[in-house]
């Protein structure tokens, strides 16, 4: 275990690495100069270099890298252009979007595993069919279209619930849900359409198993079959298609966010991109890209908990 | 009778045979025959585009702004009193456009990386599998955005970044494919034979990962589709005012209120387009995997 563990850990902090040197030359591959940028009218040499220095433009290339990750290890992503500390704003507008995707991943798992068990159980009879059209819509429905579809209807045609804003939870719970309630169905339709297919597949192999053959044999009923054989084994793929969909559900956030008006961590993405503000892009996608790594790690270690298998392969099945 | 009919099958090549097999499973599926019908329609519908579309998509007509669906104009027209089923006709070319070539160039950078990679091994393939899981850190949509952001605005740039964002997934299941084509028994006897590595992948890892390839490409264009008009969406993609579909459902935000329609039909475009293009994907899967078939 103490060999894969290490060796699962280096590997996501190469990945990290690269990442964080992709994210820095993407951000120096943008157009334009960002000493123009910063000094606005001003057009003087003399002044410009000035800035260069200020910012320390004027180093070499891999030394500009090696200051801005120290910095970051330590939390400081640098000012943006509204001379507004980047992790700050980070760290205010993530939770708002970390409560949105938990609440879209279990409005999601809820929905894709319950259509998934009846699938499998009611094989071929109308509730199947049922549940494999409402995946495939979930799959091919464009979110952000379903977002304004869902404001048209219950926001202003029948003013059941808000268009859009986010009311922090601390302010009033009740308001909080509301608010989220539209933008959280919306997020989690396409994890519960893949879920639903996966456990699917994977309960109709569970229930063709030895196992439940003999679990039926011994005369368990089939509630205990389904829910207590059948469905545990099920449940192992569940948490690799939950971290396998993250970099999904981070893509829908940023765009579920710009719909219903949240200020979170994908607005700030968007907005980043919008005002050229590169400071600001280099550091949400760096950290983007640091949760989707540091989760799934974290479900590549719970999955070979659950299955002591893969430990001694070394890499999943 | 069946006599006659084994003789003439017997007279078949093989690849004749399959074809006929494939060809057989395919039309049991009535999902995929309309999958395949609904998408060809959309293709037809952009390449025709000029000769279908009942008006100019741009002619603005300011006696008829935000006018109801009439025998005139069949879908209505919008807040400039532009026809909105001949928009919709008309942007059709951006979305499939954007769907194929994206999904296209995404097979030209991870077909031969991931075969490469998996076929030769080494030293090259561990960082071909850590660079592509460096690539999959960044979620798909950022990573679209980011160079929509680099490359500037316009169609061209989003089906790049669509393509460029779509390889790394790609990649890995390339390499995957060939990591398991060269184990097997016929590449191994080509090798005997003396056969050069070069013709060993285009004679045989290339042919047998074809089905992948096609099934992968239905699953990629739908997934390129939604692409392009969430960056149309948010301006990263087709400029006003050609039509797109993003781009119409980015200014119909304005008129929910007024004319809904106005966001409902090129949704509704998308999600047809998107649906038909996954129904044919399933279908194909069924019909060139075996394992999955029921």
């Amino acid at each position: 275990m103490g060999g894969f563990l290490l060796r699962r850990v280096g590997a996501a902090l190469i990945v990290l690495f690269l990442a964080s040197v992709l994210v820095f030359a993407g951000v120096r591959a943008l157009p334009g100069d960002p000493a123009l940028a910063l000094g606005a009218e001003e057009r003087d040499p003399a002044v410009l270099a000035q800035i260069r220095h200020k910012y320390h433009l004027d180093e070499p290339v891999p030394l500009q890298y090696a200051r801005w990750v120290g910095l970051a290890l330590r939390g400081d992503l640098g000012t943006d252009q509204r001379e507004l500390a980047v992790g700050h704003t980070i760290v205010t507008r993530l939770p708002i979007t970390l409560e949105l995707a938990g609440l879209a991943i279990l409005i999601g798992t809820l929905i894709g595993i319950a259509a998934g068990v009846i699938a499998a159980v009611r094989r071929g009879k109308a509730s199947d069919y049922g549940a494999t059209t409402f995946a495939l819509v979930g799959l091919s429905v464009p979110h952000f279209w379903l977002g304004i579809m869902m404001i048209i209807l219950f926001a202003v045609k029948w003013h059941w619930l808000p268009a859009g804003g986010y009311v922090p939870l601390h302010d009033d719970p009740i308001q909080n849900l509301r608010h989220l309630l539209m933008p959280a169905i919306v997020l989690g339709t396409g994890l519960s359409a893949v879920l639903m297919r996966q456990m699917r597949s994977s309960m109709l192999t569970s229930l063709g198993a030895d196992y439940v053959r003999t679990a039926r044999a011994k005369g368990l009923s089939e509630w205990s079959v389904v829910g207590k054989h059948a469905l545990r084994n099920s449940l192992i793929t569940v948490s690799t298609v939950i971290g396998l969909q993250l970099g999904a559900l981070i893509s829908g956030a940023v765009i579920t966010e710009q719909i219903f008006g949240i200020a979170g961590f994908g607005r700030l993405t968007i907005d980043a991109v919008n005002q050229r503000d590169y400071t600001l892009l280099q550091g949400v996608v760096l950290v983007a890209a640091a949760g989707y790594v540091v989760v799934n790690l974290a479900v590549d270690l719970l999955y070979s908990y659950l299955n002591p298998r893969i430990r001694v392969s070394g890499r999943p099945a | 009778m069946s006599y006659v009919d084994t003789a003439a099958a017997i007279e078949l090549s093989p690849r004749a045979r399959r074809r006929r097999l494939l060809r057989k499973r395919f039309l049991r599926r009535p999902l995929a025959i309309a999958g395949l019908v609904v998408a060809l329609a959309f293709v037809l519908a952009a390449i025709f585009a000029p000769v279908v579309a009942p008006h100019d998509p741009s002619t603005i007509d300011v006696n008829a702004l935000l006018a109801a669906p009439s025998h005139e104009h069949l879908l209505g027209t919008d807040e400039l009193g532009r026809d909105v089923l001949s928009r919709i006709i008309f942007g059709a070319r951006a979305s499939i456009q954007a769907g194929v070539l994206a999904t296209l160039l995404a097979m030209l950078i991870a077909v031969p990386i991931g075969v490469t990679a998996g076929y030769f091994r080494g030293w090259l393939d561990p960082v071909v599998a850590r660079l592509t899981d460096v690539l999959l850190a960044f979620p798909f949509l950022i990573l679209a955005v980011g160079l929509a952001a680099i490359l500037g605005p316009s169609l061209l740039n989003a089906t790049i970044a669509l393509g460029v964002g779509a390889a790394p997934g790609l990649i890995r299941i390339a390499r995957g494919e060939a990591l398991s084509l060269r184990e097997e028994d016929y590449v191994r006897a080509a090798v005997a034979n003396g056969a050069s590595d070069a013709s060993i992948i285009v004679r045989h890892v290339l042919p047998n990962m074809l089905s992948t390839l096609i099934v992968q490409a239905t699953v990629t264009i739908p997934a390129a589709i939604i692409g392009e008009a969430v960056l149309s969406f948010l301006g990263l993609g087709v400029q006003p005012p050609t039509p797109s579909w993003g781009v119409m459902l980015s200014a119909a935000q304005p008129y929910v209120n007024e004319a809904p329609r106005l966001a409902l039909f090129p949704g509704l475009a998308i999600f047809f387009c998107s649906l038909s293009f996954n129904l044919l994907g399933d279908g194909l899967r069924d019909v060139l995997d075996p394992r999955t078939t029921r």
